[in-house]
């Protein structure tokens, strides 16, 4: 399909996650940033810092002098809070910053993905909320946009685990409405929060945060057969560092997810037509970052067995499906459908 | 490929008809058995609704003989477009810890389910579901106020009790915990265990087991704002997922070792009404699963729902011992 934006527009496609945000733009970059934003929590912070706001793995690193935000709550803005909508709107101005160098004057067309189950109100909010930082902007759910990236829009199913929701969309050939979609608070940070459960369920006396597990997570995760070493992770037992083997909690936490994403896989399989559902069961694709948990494609495909066997495919680039996705869109929008927008 | 691009296109028009509807504060599409509804009803109500707009434009008004046409159809037909409902905006509660306010647990409420006509799910052995939870719950209860606690069940027989009478007892009981039994019905090749406390369902299956439980409730959709409510906002939340996952583990744990190939189906949320009612951190424990065959089996050995009910005591007894030992008030008592 022709790109029919006029030549100094930047187009851009962007995945706004609740633990990681991405940027692809019509002039090849990508960019993934911690959806993190944090301003100095006092003079002597700033003094040290030298900054006004930081952004990313930077306020992340920083975030004991921080008033540290993650402004995304299952994907979507925290309504309700100033300081988030605000955070959000600085998130979104920091990936602007990054691919816009040189391009400053550039007016920005943007396709934002979000979460299947974002009500109108949600998405409208998120509009207002960020007016004035593009040109042009369309929203759309994320797995849409996946599946447009893959050209996978009939007969497929599509499911994005992200860190704040796992969202499902059956592919029929139509824009997606919300019987095609579901989406689950079972993603990345229920993960997280089960396994810091069991960990501490455990060592009871074991120090560790929730930023701590997460790397953990991010490192070792897996469902099914362990790995061949054990999964041992240093943390502070009463201000002692102590070597603990976590491999057990790893599983059963991330296992945790298995039963519903199953359960729902089940459940959007059943409302495609009877025709069509063998070629729906071969054509499942997995993105988002729960992509990466090991395992996790052949245990949902052998969770199909009972269904009658089907094929898991997990895309080769989880973090930047989402936004290239609503890149493909921005790119193939035609000039007419951008006016439609308005301002 | 020409295919595909056609596809993409259209698809793209109809994101973007989707972003334009949104920002005009348009509903969303119907969902597919609204549109088979309003395709079967739909010319009918247009008719309908063609031959009101003529009765009301032709309809004389009073006084001075002309008819209010024009303005009866202005009414009808040239409706401006609802403004996008406002966003609902309001303060995130912060989380209550509830170890600050150092309470102690005494009295603990168990529920057998279903009872009298309710007969719950029966098994392909002919044991019915009531009949289970109560034996457990009985041997539970014994056990617990052997410890010293105090235990008042909702039904000591085969007595029908709606949902809402099961909470009214833990309410006026002042119950400190409450713990309804109740034994899975499952696809026949699924066994397991699962506890659930209050939530919204995170997946079809819970909605499933909720649906079933909540059958005969006692309540209506009059209270239905209030459940909801309920469900959405409940403060005891954080107490009754420890809870869950104390019991939870314990069965597991317990169970495993006469069951070894027990499936762990999670601690989760499902909007269970008799959960939504109580006043004190409640949970309800799928303790087994009738329609597999091989725990149908063990769940008509006295042995095996002795040693449910001993699981079942374990969790209870850990969450009381949960980071505050201090919670059992009667402390001297209760060792284990």
């Amino acid at each position: 399909m022709a790109a029919n934006q006029a030549s100094n527009v930047l187009t851009v496609g962007i995945d706004l996650g609740t633990s990681r945000s991405a940027i692809s733009t019509s002039a090849g970059e990508r960019v993934v940033v911690d959806s993190f934003v944090g301003w100095p929590a006092d003079l002597v912070a700033r003094k040290i810092l030298k900054r006004d706001l930081l952004v990313g793995k930077e306020a992340l690193d920083n975030r004991t002098m921080l008033d540290l935000r993650r402004p995304l709550e299952r994907g979507l803005i925290k309504e309700g809070s100033e300081k988030d909508i605000e955070a959000v709107r600085e998130l979104v101005s920091h990936l602007l910053s990054i691919v816009k160098k040189g391009k400053e004057s550039a007016p920005i067309r943007a396709v934002l993905g979000v979460p299947a189950a974002a009500l109108r109100t949600n998405k409208q909010f998120l509009r207002d909320s960020l007016k004035g930082l593009f040109d042009k902007l369309i929203i759309v759910s994320e797995p849409f946009a996946v599946a447009y990236g893959l050209d996978a829009l009939l007969h497929s199913l599509i499911i994005d685990i992200g860190a704040g929701t796992t969202d499902f969309c059956s592919m029929k050939g139509r824009y997606p409405t919300d019987e095609d979609q579901r989406t689950l608070t079972v993603a990345g940070d229920s993960i997280d929060a089960h396994l810091q459960q069991l960990v501490g369920d455990r060592w009871p006396d074991a120090d560790f945060t929730v930023f701590m597990v997460r790397e953990w997570k991010e490192k070792w995760s897996f469902v099914g057969d362990a790995p061949k070493d054990p999964i041992v992770v240093t943390v502070p037992v009463r201000g002692v560092p102590t070597e603990i083997d976590i491999t057990g909690e790893m599983k059963t936490a991330c296992e945790s997810m298995v039963p519903p994403i199953v359960e729902t896989m089940y459940a959007l399989l059943a409302e495609v037509s009877p025709e069509f559902q063998e070629r729906v069961r071969k054509n499942i694709i997995v993105a988002g970052g729960g992509g990466l948990i090991r395992n996790l494609g052949p245990k949902l495909q052998c969770a199909l067995e009972k269904v009658g066997g089907g094929v898991v495919k997990v895309v080769e680039d989880p973090t930047f499906a989402g936004s290239d996705g609503c890149l493909s869109i921005a790119k193939d929008a035609p000039e007419a459908d951008w006016d439609k927008l308005g301002k | 490929m020409a295919r595909t691009q056609r596809l993409k296109a259209r698809l793209l028009r109809e994101a973007v008809e989707d972003n334009v509807a949104t920002m005009n504060g348009s509903l969303p599409k119907p969902l597919r058995r609204g549109r088979r509804f309003f395709g079967r009803w739909g010319s009918l109500a247009t008719l309908g609704l063609f031959f009101l707009a003529l009765a009301i434009a032709l309809r004389p008004v009073p006084g001075n003989g002309a008819t209010a046409a024009e303005p009866s159809l202005l009414v009808l037909h040239k409706r401006a477009p609802a403004p996008a409902p406002a966003a609902e905006s309001f303060e995130r509660p912060q989380r209550l810890s509830v170890a600050a306010l150092d309470l102690g647990i005494e009295r603990v409420v168990i529920d057998a389910g279903h009872g009298g006509s309710s007969l719950g799910t029966t098994g392909a052995l002919g044991l019915h579901e009531k009949d289970v939870t109560l034996d457990i719950a009985d041997r539970l209860s014994r056990k617990l106020a052997a410890q010293g606690l105090r235990v008042r069940m909702t039904r000591q027989g085969d007595d029908t009790l709606s949902l809402q009478d099961r909470s009214n007892i833990a309410n006026d009981a002042r119950g400190d915990l409450f713990l309804s039994i109740h034994v899975n019905s499952l696809p026949p090749q699924n066994r397991g265990i699962e506890t659930y406390f209050l939530g919204p369902s995170q997946a079809p299956s819970a909605d499933a087991v909720a649906a079933e439980e909540n059958r005969d409730s006692g309540y209506s959709m009059a209270d239905l704002r209030t459940l909801v409510d309920m469900i959405y906002t409940d403060a005891r939340k954080e107490e009754s997922r420890r809870f869950a996952a104390s019991v939870q583990q314990s069965l597991l744990r317990d169970l495993r070792r006469q069951n070894p190939s027990l499936e762990d189906r999670g601690v989760k949320t499902a909007p269970f009404v008799v959960l939504a009612a109580t006043r004190m951190p409640a949970i309800l424990a799928e303790v087994s699963c009738l329609s597999n065959l091989e725990e149908a089996a063990l769940l008509g050995d006295a042995q095996y729902r002795q040693s449910i009910a001993d699981a079942l005591f374990n969790g209870i007894d850990a969450y009381i011992h949960q980071g505050t030992p201090a919670r059992h008030k009667e402390t001297g008592k209760h060792g284990s």
